[in-house]
């Protein structure tokens, strides 16, 4: 069942400015975890406080299990619709105890039995002995999670999350995130939240909708956005990707071509080519004549890889680089020139102009 | 190696100057007040001192609830919600700030007086005592709410900071979480700008303990008007006691505020954003209205729309000369008062940066406390500073000139903060590393402030200035005391004239007052637009 849809939704701030968010619809399953990404200036949080009724917006509409909560005409204020809200820097209320808190949001409920929602909340997000603290007096990851139990507690029909691992550092974010998800599906809350980080998206998201400017790019699942992306933009932003000139490829006899855009005409040659990610390609030992090669201009040391950038040059293309995320065995230096081919089993490229 | 000439040594002394002479009337009142106390002063305590007290400590209670109930809901309504003339209450809020209360106080003198017929009723109806009670408890009123519909916008501007900024993503929160207009005002935007209320109020029970005019106006008989009489009658050291009382008390309002402000543990989280205004229905427009309008139309609509009727049927009658000569002395000791001030905390502020130092930022700290001090303690120390240089053989015939350089002296120590403050905020905007830098590439100290950071601060200096100008172009109290004999001012001649019932004289200079401080608010309002 769709909990959350909206239909061609667009805001400006200014008239005259460019729209905030131009045309944007997507769809929010019951039960699932949506996440808007987009760089800083792409509209995504616009769109969380026009889901919010933060903000009106000037054409389109925002459905709620079937009512229309925003329209240009009329926009159901943010404290009726029941939607929660996890802000970015938390806006927990400096002058209340961890569990005043949690019970602002519960007034509909008699006083007795707002104890019976916050104890298993508190416990829920591992925080069962923190109720009488104050805001101050709690770690970040803790801020975090008492957010999230504070926006749950009065059962929102839809949860927000507004870049809700921002605030916390990289070791701590990926914990925190992975519980937080957990805690979602403990409860089957519906959730959407925005990040700018690619990460959160695709290690959490069931979903995930790319915004640039204001404008859609692609929606899908986690591995549909990394592995087919709709387009130059998303194919980059979640990670790097190599654009490989067409007539730089090895002849298009073997299997090892995904996608082969056309024949190369010397006019257009700079303009086809594929995408290919750098885990898709390996380093290798050849001399066939129509193989890629290139020269190592940079070996960084990743950890668990290497991350290698060849320069390469083709009849015809001008030079190029490209990123190859080596493993060992073997050991690889400046200067050295290598052959570069598509890892075997899956690889995706897309043609891009 | 002998160092022939060190810049440090000399500069000390003369950054340190400006401290020193804020501290000097106070030294003086202090060391008086601990003398051995004479008949007089237990005759003081035993008449008089109980009523000083009493009546300042009602007035300032009454004026300071009264200011908060008037200017925090004011503050809410222009921050989070939309209404009709939202804009214009904004900035409009902040105009009684031009109206000195001794000003507005002109335009409620005949509704007091119109009021002898209600007495007679209620003399006639319920008898001798509610009459008394009546007549005892009217002149309260008017001072109250003349006082506090005045001053209610230092309330208001701390207020709107808050609940614009600090408090929005707390408010947000607390929208989502499904609270109503009226809950997320009592149960999240009031405590959570307590402490701005406590700032905003403490800055109101300062002014209140200050005022001269309005008290003696409706006749009341708090400390201020109080010491000034003693001072009069010949007694200095009692004045000076009940002025060091009145300087405790000042002691506590800064300390209250303080503690209020520790109490704080924790910063509010920072908004991404400014609040989302809520939009008014058509009974919260008239709810909005009603409480922009209610300081308002008091504190300065009412006395401004009656004074400038009364100048301008007058209009023919207005004595030019009279008026035009005050005029000329508040411009003269304004704009002295605007220099001597400006380079006082410039030589404090520069000096603090260029010879980085403990010592400097206590003298910094000293100069600030000036504007902590009580008016009539100021005017008593110089007073006495004053007449005694006068009474020394030789220079009694500098006896005028020594009572101008009095009322110079007693403005630099009330006001050396009003520049002091957005001078230092301002060097400390601008990063010290851009004064370092200067020095590594080979500049000397001087060279370094007078090219890098006093250029960057002018802005905040000239703005220090003009509202030193403003401060005392309106200032009365320690004018009327420390004035050299028939000179007037604007402030003082519309004092004057109001107690001499001559209302509609005295709102021609009041007008041009309020006309020049009008202009002042301009760079204060760009001061507070920066700070957004």
């Amino acid at each position: 069942m769709i909990r959350l849809h909206v239909q061609n939704l667009t805001k400006r701030y200014r008239r005259g400015d460019q729209p905030a968010v131009k045309d944007v619809s997507f769809e929010l399953p019951e039960g699932k975890l949506l996440s808007l990404v987009g760089e800083s200036g792409s509209g995504k949080s616009t769109l969380l406080r026009l889901i919010a009724g933060l903000e009106t917006p000037d054409s389109g509409a925002i459905t709620l299990d079937g009512t229309v909560i925003s329209s240009p005409s009329a926009v159901t204020p943010p404290e009726q619709r029941g939607i929660g809200l996890v802000f970015q820097h938390h806006a927990l209320f400096p002058h209340l105890t961890v569990e005043k808190n949690i019970a602002f949001g519960l007034r509909h409920l008699p006083r007795g039995e707002r104890a019976g929602v916050i104890a298993p909340l508190l416990e829920l997000v591992g925080l069962a002995k923190f109720g009488g603290r104050y805001p101050h007096e709690l770690s970040g990851g803790e801020r975090q999670r008492i957010a999230l139990a504070r926006a749950l507690a009065p059962n929102p029909r839809v949860l927000l999350l507004d870049e809700p691992f921002s605030s916390l550092d990289a070791r701590l974010r990926q914990s925190v995130r992975d519980e937080t998800r957990a805690i979602l599906k403990e409860r089957g809350a519906t959730a959407l939240f925005v990040t700018h980080d690619t990460g959160d998206a695709l290690s959490i998201a069931d979903r995930i909708v790319v915004l640039k400017g204001g404008i859609v790019q692609q929606e899908g699942a986690p591995p549909e956005v990394y592995h087919a992306p709709a387009n130059a933009y998303v194919a980059s932003f979640f990670g790097t990707c190599n654009f490989l000139p067409v007539n730089s490829l090895p002849h298009p006899s073997g299997a090892r071509i995904l996608c082969h855009v056309g024949p190369p005409r010397p006019e257009e040659a700079a303009g086809f080519g594929v995408w290919v990610r750098p885990e898709d390609l390996e380093l290798v030992r050849s001399d066939k004549p129509d193989t890629l090669t290139g020269v190592i201009a940079k070996v960084s040391f990743r950890g668990a890889y290497l991350e290698v950038t060849l320069r390469c040059q083709t009849p015809g293309s001008a030079p190029f680089e490209v990123s190859v995320r080596h493993h060992a065995p073997f050991m690889v230096h400046p200067g050295e020139i290598w052959a570069i081919a598509p890892r075997p089993r899956r690889s995706a490229a897309n043609a891009g102009s | 190696m002998p160092r022939p000439f060190n810049s440090r040594r000399l500069a000390l002394p003369l950054i340190w100057l400006p401290a020193l002479l804020v501290l000097l009337p106070v030294g003086v009142v202090a060391w008086r007040a601990l003398q051995p106390a004479g008949e007089i002063w237990s005759q003081v305590v035993e008449t008089r001192l109980a009523g000083y007290l009493g009546h300042s400590a009602i007035l300032i209670v009454a004026v300071t609830s009264l200011a908060v109930l008037l200017g925090v809901p004011a503050a809410w309504q222009v921050s989070a919600h939309d209404f009709p003339g939202r804009r214009i209450f904004e900035w409009a809020l902040l105009l009684p700030l031009a109206m000195p209360g001794f000003v507005a106080a002109v335009a409620y003198v005949d509704v007091l007086e119109g009021l002898i017929p209600f007495y007679v009723w209620v003399r006639k109806n319920h008898g001798i005592d509610a009459f008394l009670l009546v007549q005892e408890i009217a002149p309260w009123v008017f001072a109250t709410g003349v006082l506090a519909s005045t001053l209610f916008p230092y309330v208001f501007l701390s207020c709107r900071a808050v609940f614009a900024r600090e408090a929005a993503g707390s408010l947000e929160a607390a929208r989502m979480l499904g609270a109503g207009p009226f809950r997320t005002f009592i149960s999240i935007a009031v405590p959570m700008a307590r402490p701005a209320i406590a700032a905003g109020a403490s800055l109101v029970a300062m002014e209140t303990m200050n005022d001269y005019g309005v008290v003696s106006t409706f006749g009341l008989n708090p400390m201020t008007p109080g010491i000034f009489r003693i001072w009069s009658e010949g007694h200095p050291g009692s004045a000076m006691r009940l002025a060091m009382m009145l300087m405790a008390m000042t002691l506590l309002f800064v300390g209250l505020e303080r503690w209020q402000r520790g109490r704080r543990k924790f910063a509010p989280d920072p908004a991404e954003r400014p609040l989302v205004r809520r939009k008014c229905g058509p009974a919260g427009i008239v709810l909005a209205w009603f409480v922009c309008l209610l300081p308002l139309l008091p504190g300065f609509l009412i006395p401004g729309w009656r004074m400038a009727r009364w100048a301008w049927q007058s209009f023919d009658r207005i004595d030019w000369s009279g008026n035009l000569t005050a005029a000329g002395h508040s411009v003269l000791l304004a704009a002295g008062a605007a220099g001597l001030v400006t380079l006082g905390a410039l030589v404090m502020v520069s000096g603090r940066r260029a010879f980085d130092g403990r010592s400097l930022l206590l003298a910094q700290r000293i100069g600030l406390l000036g504007y902590a001090f009580p008016s009539a303690l100021v005017a008593v120390g110089i007073g006495t500073i004053v007449s005694s240089l006068a009474t020394t053989p030789g220079l009694a015939g500098l006896a005028l000139s020594a009572s101008s350089f009095g009322l110079m002296f007693a403005y630099f120590v009330r006001f050396l903060a009003v520049v002091i403050q957005p001078a230092a905020a301002g060097l400390e905007t601008v990063s010290a590393s851009l004064h370092q830098a200067a020095r590594t590439l080979g500049a000397k100290p001087l060279r370094a402030l007078v090219e890098i950071d006093l250029p960057l601060i002018r802005a905040a200096l000239v703005c220090g200035a003009t509202l030193v100008f403003i401060d005392v172009f309106k200032e009365l109290t320690l004018t009327l005391v420390l004035r050299p004999f028939d000179f007037e001012t604007l402030a003082t001649r519309t004092y004057r004239l109001t107690g001499e019932s001559r209302i509609p004289e005295a709102s021609v200079p009041g007008l041009f007052m309020v006309l020049v401080s009008l202009m002042g608010l301009i760079p204060l309002t760009r001061l507070l637009s920066f700070k957004k």
